[in-house]
């Protein structure tokens, strides 16, 4: 199905088109981080209706709209978005692979000090994985953390 | 776009009218029905992601992010008759525009509050940015 021309047209618009158009895209990729040394490892499990508008292409506003919205928000006194209009005149970025795709939200919703930075410790902050590389249950969930002896190397690999 | 339709008031013919403000206002911005295990998004609308970030704790991500950070959210737990444990809560901890953490707990025989996964049921009512 191709995608309307969408420039100029409200994210929200964009969603609802999509939602009644694109069958949602269940992705086997999650993301493991660690944020905060004294925290277990987080998931990020991405979303099947916006994993569909991603590979459709498009509908998604650029990632670095994300960001100055960010930096706007992190601003003392922030009370409301002035700048909101980004996410809809913004043009849309095109088709992504899954994989491009989760590079994408990795650097919108993982935090920014995770993935720029995410192979210069001991260990990496962040793995890409399979769904069914997670441990099977939930039992010991809030002593997850990525193994120690992982390297970049067997990450690629 | 095809089937435009441009309006600020609805009429009914005896009913009385109502501003289509009160559709645009009124609208939920966002839902999100969440698996238990956490490692999975059943469906939902206007998210990107979900992060499993500890038992019990979960956070929503926005795709279309919200004008500002207070909106209202209302999430329930779907309830499991198998549950030995009746009393439940689940509450926000963290809003900001961009997504929003919750946290959901059971209540044990010695009244302490224990962190739980369940399937989430989650809405949130907003203007958008």
């Amino acid at each position: 199905m191709q995608t309307p021309d969408f420039k100029g047209t409200h994210l929200f618009d964009r969603l609802c088109w999509a939602k009644e158009n694109l069958e949602g895209h269940q992705s086997d990729y999650r993301v493991v981080y660690e944020d905060s040394i004294d925290e277990c490892a987080k998931i990020l499990v991405p979303d099947p209706n916006w994993m569909a508008c991603a590979l459709q292409g498009g509908i998604l506003p650029p990632v670095w709209v994300y960001h100055e919205l960010a930096k706007d928000e992190a601003e003392e006194g922030f009370k409301k978005h002035t700048r909101g209009y980004l996410l809809h005149t913004t043009e849309p970025v095109g088709a992504m692979t899954e994989e491009e795709a989760i590079e994408y939200l990795i650097m919108k919703d993982v935090p920014q000090t995770v993935w720029t930075d995410w192979n210069s410790g001991n260990k990496p902050k962040m793995v890409i994985c399979r769904k069914e590389q997670l441990p099977s249950t939930r039992e010991w969930r809030n002593a997850w953390k990525i193994a120690d002896d992982i390297t970049a190397t067997d990450i690629a690999a | 776009m095809a089937g435009k339709i441009i309006a600020d008031t609805l009429e009914h013919s005896t009913a009385g009218s109502v501003t289509t403000d009160y559709v645009v206002n009124g609208s939920a911005k966002a839902w999100h029905n969440a698996a238990s295990d956490g490692a999975s998004v059943n469906d939902s609308f206007n998210m990107s992601s979900y992060t499993d970030s500890a038992t019990g704790i979960g956070v929503h991500n926005f795709t279309s992010a919200l004008g500002n950070a207070n909106y209202a959210t209302m999430t329930k737990l779907l309830m499991d008759t198998a549950a030995t444990n009746s009393h439940r809560t689940i509450y926000t901890a963290v809003q900001s525009t961009s997504s929003y953490t919750e946290e959901s707990y059971y209540l044990n025989s010695s009244a302490a509050l224990v962190a739980e996964d369940r399937q989430r049921l989650s809405v949130a009512h907003g203007d958008l940015a």
